[in-house]
């Protein structure tokens, strides 16, 4: 047996400590959390079944009355609906409404409550209260029934229903940005009050590199853990919107929408199939993104170990 | 204390006027109002169509509109639901206990449940137990309402028929006395179930997060090295600790007892508010939106103050200014 000589010992010993950049630390913790592999296989593999999957299914997505709700079968693994089409196809194209909206809900949630929130906590003062006092006032009113009425509305003015996902994002977006706000308002008061941004003011920089370059980097983790959860809020927001017939509504596939098949008595308990495989879908996307978005958190807390 | 509480009650009414707008603009910035809602057929003159407006209130400016509403509802005068013609407090009144009794037999539930797991889960931590609990919890947490309601109304009532569809007691029954309690708590099964284990996860999470925090700090290890009962340790000496923050949490529940469930009252068609304001919302009776939504806002605003204050005496550590 070969003695490992000390050089590469002290190669190995070096390796193990490199890595002290709060990424780095943090990614590492990351892969090590068995939940955020299982959640990133599963988010992964949703995914790829939404969007990839639809180009190896047999089926066309158009309606073939004479094929109407048959049970899964070997032809139509999870059958079809009462238009004739193909179960699956239908779930993998409405994931991929369902998705997109998930996260294009959250981009505007985070636009807004980031943007807010940082001038809310650096500028202080007047914008401070008034910023803050709005996001007191959203606070307190009840999110759902809120956004039911909003759903109504857009039934009201005759939205198409080819723009309707696009206002169910901005709905969302702005009914759900306050947290973020509050976040990173706190996170940035208590930034400023530290050393190295006493150092940016000596070295006179001007506030949009020290927002840009010193402030933000440091909200960063807290804005990528509330964006990852704030995915799964989005995505059972819309469909819980879209199961009322109030969100995303036909021709435009979606989870919730697959769901509400589920209002009608026969369907729901004669025809599993049309709305159960969606809701399984919904918990599978959901709790994946939760596991990251708990798993990044935990990653991002520099109290815990490497 | 006295001079706290003046303060946030003074600071929250900018808050709530501001709610009030917001919330009063929604509903009548909307194009189609009750009246082209409810009677637009083909015979419907445009006159008639007025002279119900004038009626119901709803052809007056809107600047107008809101101040005369917002003034009635300074004095406790909601309107009349245009849904059930009656006024908006007498039937919130009907319909809100029924939300209550399921919110108060929710809230008992998930607290009992979330508990047990979130200790024993902290106690055991990186166990099997530990795991499989954040499994469960995950999925539950991830579940949407209306689809955990829906599968437990299929399996436990459609196919095995253990527990009835729904409402809140068997048609054409007269129960009376122990029956009837009886009956309406085997209607409460389903919901209270599927409440419950949507909201165990969360809030299980939160007791593991909060005794784990504090299993670490040496007056444990102190009590521990004193020589005393694990059992001692954890009960009194770490769970009081742990559960300080989730008195905030706790008060801040309080709302949602009255607040009902709108899916889940409509899955398992209880009679709750929740599941006639969703009606409310569909045919745009919403003298009762509302009156509805402004209750929930001034009990979310309040619990808020409550719970501030519940914690500066719970934690005297904590000074209130």
């Amino acid at each position: 047996m070969e003695r490992p000589t000390p050089t590469l010992d002290y190669r190995k010993k070096n390796k193990k400590r490199g890595g002290t950049s709060l990424w780095q630390d943090a990614f590492r913790r990351f892969i090590r959390n068995k939940y955020a592999i299982l959640g990133l296989v599963i988010l992964t593999f949703m995914v790829l079944f939404a969007f990839i999957g639809p180009y190896f299914s047999p089926h066309q997505d158009v309606p073939d009355v004479t094929k109407a709700n048959q049970p899964p079968s070997n032809e139509h693994w999870l059958g079809t609906d009462n238009l004739g089409r193909d179960v699956l196809l239908r779930l993998m194209l409405a994931g991929r409404i369902s998705l997109t909206i998930g996260i294009a809900a959250t981009l505007i949630l985070l636009l807004i409550g980031v943007t807010l929130g940082s001038i809310s906590g650096y500028y202080g003062g007047w914008l401070d209260v008034i910023i803050m006092r709005i996001a007191d006032i959203i606070y307190a009113m009840p999110g759902l029934p809120i956004l039911i009425v909003m759903g109504a509305i857009m039934s009201d003015l005759k939205i198409p229903p080819a723009h309707r996902i696009y206002y169910v994002m901005f709905i969302l977006g702005i009914i759900s940005w306050v947290g973020v706000a509050r976040l990173v308002r706190s996170q940035i008061l208590s930034l400023k009050e530290q050393e190295f941004m006493l150092a940016t003011e000596v070295l006179g920089l001007k506030d949009s590199k020290k927002i840009i370059k010193h402030l933000f980097p440091n909200v960063l983790p807290t804005v990528i853990v509330a964006g990852t959860l704030g995915v799964a809020s989005s995505i059972i927001s819309e469909s819980t919107l879209s199961f009322l017939g109030l969100g995303v509504v036909p021709p435009t596939p979606s989870w919730g929408y697959m769901l509400s098949a589920a209002n009608n008595m026969i369907d729901f308990a004669k025809r599993p199939w049309l709305w159960i495989p969606p809701g399984v879908a919904i918990m599978l996307t959901v709790v994946a993104i939760n596991f990251i978005g708990d798993a990044l958190r935990d990653a991002f807390d520099p109290r815990q170990k490497i | 204390m006295a001079q706290f509480i003046v303060r946030r009650l003074l600071q929250s009414i900018p808050t709530l006027i501001g709610a009030s707008i917001i919330i009063f603009l929604i509903f009548a910035l909307a194009p189609g109002d009750y009246v082209t809602r409810q009677f637009e057929n083909p015979k419907m003159t445009p006159e008639r169509m007025e002279q119900l407006r004038a009626l119901y209130g709803l052809d007056k400016p809107l600047p107008e509109r809101y101040v005369s509403w917002a003034g009635n509802m300074l004095r406790g005068e909601m309107g009349d639901s245009l849904m059930f013609k009656k006024p908006v407090i007498s039937v919130i009144n009907d319909f809100i206990w029924n939300s209550f009794l399921l919110g108060v037999a929710i809230m008992f539930f998930e607290w009992l449940i979330a508990s047990i797991i979130g200790i024993y889960s902290a106690i055991r931590q990186y166990s099997v137990f530990d795991a499989i609990a954040t499994l469960i919890i995950f999925m539950l947490y991830s579940l949407p309402s209306f689809f955990l309601g829906l599968l437990l109304l299929k399996i436990f009532a459609v196919d095995l028929r253990w527990f009835p569809v729904g409402g809140m007691i068997t048609t054409g029954s007269n129960y009376t006395g122990w029956a009837h309690i009886m009956d309406v708590a085997k209607h409460m099964v389903l919901p209270v179930a599927t409440l419950t284990l949507i909201s165990v996860g969360g809030l299980s999470r939160y007791f593991r997060t909060n005794m784990l925090e504090v299993i670490k700090q040496d007056y444990i290890r102190t009590a521990r090295a004193k020589g005393l009962k694990e059992r001692t340790v954890i009960f009194k000496h770490a769970l009081r600790n742990a559960l300080l923050p989730l008195i905030t949490l706790f008060t801040l529940e309080i709302p949602s007892l009255f607040a009902g469930a709108m899916i889940t009252e409509r899955i398992y068609n209880w009679p709750g508010i929740g599941k006639v304001v969703l009606q409310a919302i569909y045919v745009r009776d919403y003298p009762l939106f509302l009156g509805y939504t402004m209750l929930i806002t001034v009990l979310t605003i309040l619990a808020n103050i409550l719970a501030d204050v519940l914690y500066g005496i719970a934690d005297p550590r904590v000074r209130l200014k």
